[in-house]
């Protein structure tokens, strides 16, 4: 059986006279990556800074490898919040020294991790520049080194590919590959349901502060559907009892959701309905989907 | 306590690493300096110039209505009696001679008018040096005894011995060590005010304050920054005091001390300690008060107003001052001392003065602990939970509602 790195049980959070989150209960395995899922306001963030012992929660039990969050033990931990910033007066290498010691690393062991990881990122010569005479992207590079400083066992990560450039966004993929395949816990906290699907073993889709999904990708994409067929047609898709259109645009792509019937019994139809059928592809049906479903519409663009 | 030397060491070493904060120190002593250069430089030339004056070589007539001038002296600085004022500034527009003098009945009382050629608003100054010299240089003439004409010109010393019991009282030298430290007080509130200001609310500017906070308890990082925050303080001071010791010690007439000796100072034991205890818990408090407002804040700018009042309760006792010296017992002076914000100031000048006892003391440094110790832990409560607030004020009652 796998080792319990986080662990919530009937987590409740208010603010004054409003619960944001209602009993919230899950956990997060040894090893694996864990989405975390929700729109705006739906209180991942929130839980997060309670589980970190930012907020202080109004119930329920929260703890990492068994404890209650505490900083002294920040070594296991890489935390990249959804507001970042670093000291932007400061040198890029004294800050990052600066959280290295404060995550449990000697000076010269967090300096030398440092220059390290700013010849990774082409930063080297930027090592005694001050902060905010980098650019955006270079300042992401910084900031996404100490954020995996002294190799952390668990990382947590809100929003992550929030406002990177598309380098960095390849930067932070490939750091979140080689920490999973260093053995490490990584939670992500995203809109980004191509990243999910592509990354994670284990969701769960917050709503209003309660659990609505939760559990592996796959068992997720079941519970909302299981087996769609994504097509590419000419002509009207005719109604009928063996499926429901869960999408269709104007190009002519559809996403059919069978109503019992078999993959040859829906593309028989259709072909007797005079349909021309270009591509046709039973799959799983997508998180994005789901995500629209649970959510609405209005919440894919948060 | 690593975290906490972590903390201590970043603080400390990037504000000494900035040549700005080298610039900023050393600005006040060298102002100093060149104030002080000027004005002893104006003073040389201000002595030369009335001796000058005094010394000038002129023609002048006089009329004596005191009988006080001694007609040989007033001759040999180029004087001569005459009996009609109109003749004498007759005299005085023909250019026959330089000035009129007119000595009134009761010089004490009435001015000594003079009349002479203009020769510009400094060099006609000399008439009057002149004519007072005159004056001067025959009473003293009058006196004949040396020892009488200085001790008419009140040139004599005094030593004086006062007992607190049957101990002898430190005096004017016991007061000057005390002092240091309501000066020291000052000078960090005056130095380090923004500073302190800036330990609640940089993280929050900078939008660090998640990072941080999963790596170090809020309480050990605002500890870091006041301890710091004091380091960098005693050294931007003793970047102002060294310079003007070495001048005291090395040129005391610069600075207008001579005759002084740092060994005519007397080390009263107990004002120290009490000194240095008022010092540090006056300074928590008032570092944990400017934490707490500079984290409750979104930017500095709205943490001026807040920022304003707290430094104001700290020179609160400044206006009180005749009061709280003059009659320690009074209710003024019994408040300032209790009321935390400011005690700190009115103990540590009556510490000074010696006109408060040790029990008195303690008590109001024990009074400004514990409010440090609650200034302090709402500081880092605000910190921990209001400082992610990033755009809006902090209400304590939101950060005390969540629990």
């Amino acid at each position: 059986m796998r080792e319990t790195v986080i662990h919530v049980e009937d987590f409740w959070m208010r603010f004054g006279d409003v619960a944001v989150i209602k009993g919230l209960s899950f956990d997060v395995y040894q090893g694996e990556i864990f989405g975390f899922l929700g729109s705006n306001g739906s209180g991942k963030t929130t839980t997060i800074r309670a589980l970190l012992g930012i907020y202080q929660p109004s119930g329920g039990t929260l703890s990492v490898y068994g404890k209650q969050f505490d900083p002294g033990v920040s070594a296991v931990l890489g935390y990249l919040p959804e507001e970042r910033g670093l000291y932007k007066k400061e040198k890029v290498i004294d800050t990052m020294a600066y959280f290295g010691q404060l995550k449990g690393m000697t000076i010269s062991a967090a300096r030398a991790w440092s220059f390290d990881y700013l010849k990774r990122v082409e930063l080297l010569d930027k090592a005694n520049t001050r902060l905010d005479k980098l650019s955006g992207g270079q300042q992401q590079k910084v900031q996404l080194g100490v954020t995996i400083m002294n190799d952390p066992q668990l990382l947590i990560l809100d929003e992550p590919t929030k406002g990177f450039d598309p380098v960095n966004r390849r930067l932070l993929l490939s750091i979140i590959e080689e920490r999973r395949q260093a053995g490490a816990t990584i939670v992500m906290i995203t809109h980004q349901m191509d990243e999910v699907e592509r990354l994670c073993d284990r969701v769960l889709l917050l709503k209003d502060g309660v659990a609505r999904a939760y559990g592996k990708v796959s068992d997720v994409q079941d519970e909302f559907g299981g087996t769609t067929i994504k097509a590419e047609i000419s002509g009207s898709l005719p109604a009928s009892q063996l499926y429901r259109v869960i999408f269709a645009d104007d190009a002519g792509n559809v996403e059919l959701k069978p109503n019992n019937a078999q993959p040859e019994e829906i593309i028989a139809e259709l072909v007797r309905s005079g349909v021309q059928v270009h591509s046709f592809l039973p799959s799983r049906r997508s998180l994005d989907s789901i995500f629209v479903e649970v959510y609405g519409e209005a919440a894919q663009g948060e | 306590m690593r975290s906490l030397k972590v903390v201590i060491w970043f603080e400390v070493s990037r504000t000494l690493k900035k040549p700005v904060f080298w610039i900023m120190s050393l600005l006040g002593p060298v102002g100093i300096a060149v104030v002080f250069a000027l004005s002893a430089m104006s003073g040389v030339m201000a002595g030369t110039a009335e001796t000058g004056q005094s010394d000038a070589e002129i023609t002048f007539q006089y009329i004596d209505h005191s009988g006080l001038v001694q007609p040989a002296i007033a001759e040999s600085l180029g004087g001569s009696p005459i009996d009609d004022p109109n003749v004498g500034v007759a005299n005085v527009q023909l250019g026959d001679i330089d000035a009129l003098f007119e000595y009134p009945t009761h010089p004490t009382t009435e001015p000594i008018k003079t009349a002479g050629v203009d020769s510009g608003i400094f060099d006609s100054m000399k008439y009057g040096a002149i004519a007072k010299l005159v004056l001067q240089l025959s009473v003293q003439g009058a006196l004949g005894d040396p020892e009488l004409v200085q001790i008419s010109l009140g040139q004599v010393n005094v030593e004086s011995i006062t007992y607190r019991g049957s101990v002898v009282s430190a005096g004017i030298w016991g007061v000057i060590p005390s002092l240091i430290f309501p000066v020291l007080f000052f000078l960090i509130l005056v130095l380090l005010g923004n500073k302190m200001l800036a330990t609640g609310m940089e993280e929050k500017e900078n939008r660090v304050t998640e990072m941080i906070l999963t790596a170090i308890k809020p309480t050990t990082l605002l500890a870091g920054k006041v301890v710091s925050t004091f380091i960098v303080g005693m050294v931007q001071i003793a970047a102002i005091v060294v310079p003007s010791i070495i001048v005291a010690v090395v040129f005391p007439s610069v600075l207008g001390l001579e005759g002084f000796h740092f060994s005519d100072l007397v080390w009263v034991p107990e004002r120290i300690i009490i000194g240095v205890l008022m010092l540090l818990a006056g300074f928590a408090l008032f570092a944990g008060a400017s934490a707490a407002v500079g984290a409750a804040m979104p930017t500095a700018q709205d943490a001026n107003g807040a920022f304003s009042v707290v430094i104001l309760t700290a020179v609160m006792p400044a206006w009180a001052f005749t009061a709280i010296i003059s009659t320690p017992g009074s209710f003024i002076s019994q408040f300032m001392s209790y009321f935390p914000m400011s005690a700190p100031v009115t103990v540590m000048l009556r510490n000074a003065l010696g006109i408060i006892e040790w029990w008195q003391a303690a008590i109001s440094i024990g009074i400004v602990a514990v409010f440090a110790a609650i200034a302090f832990t709402i500081a880092a409560r605000i910190f921990q939970y209001g400082s992610i607030s990033y755009a809006k004020t902090v209400s304590l009652r939101a950060v005390f509602a969540r629990n």
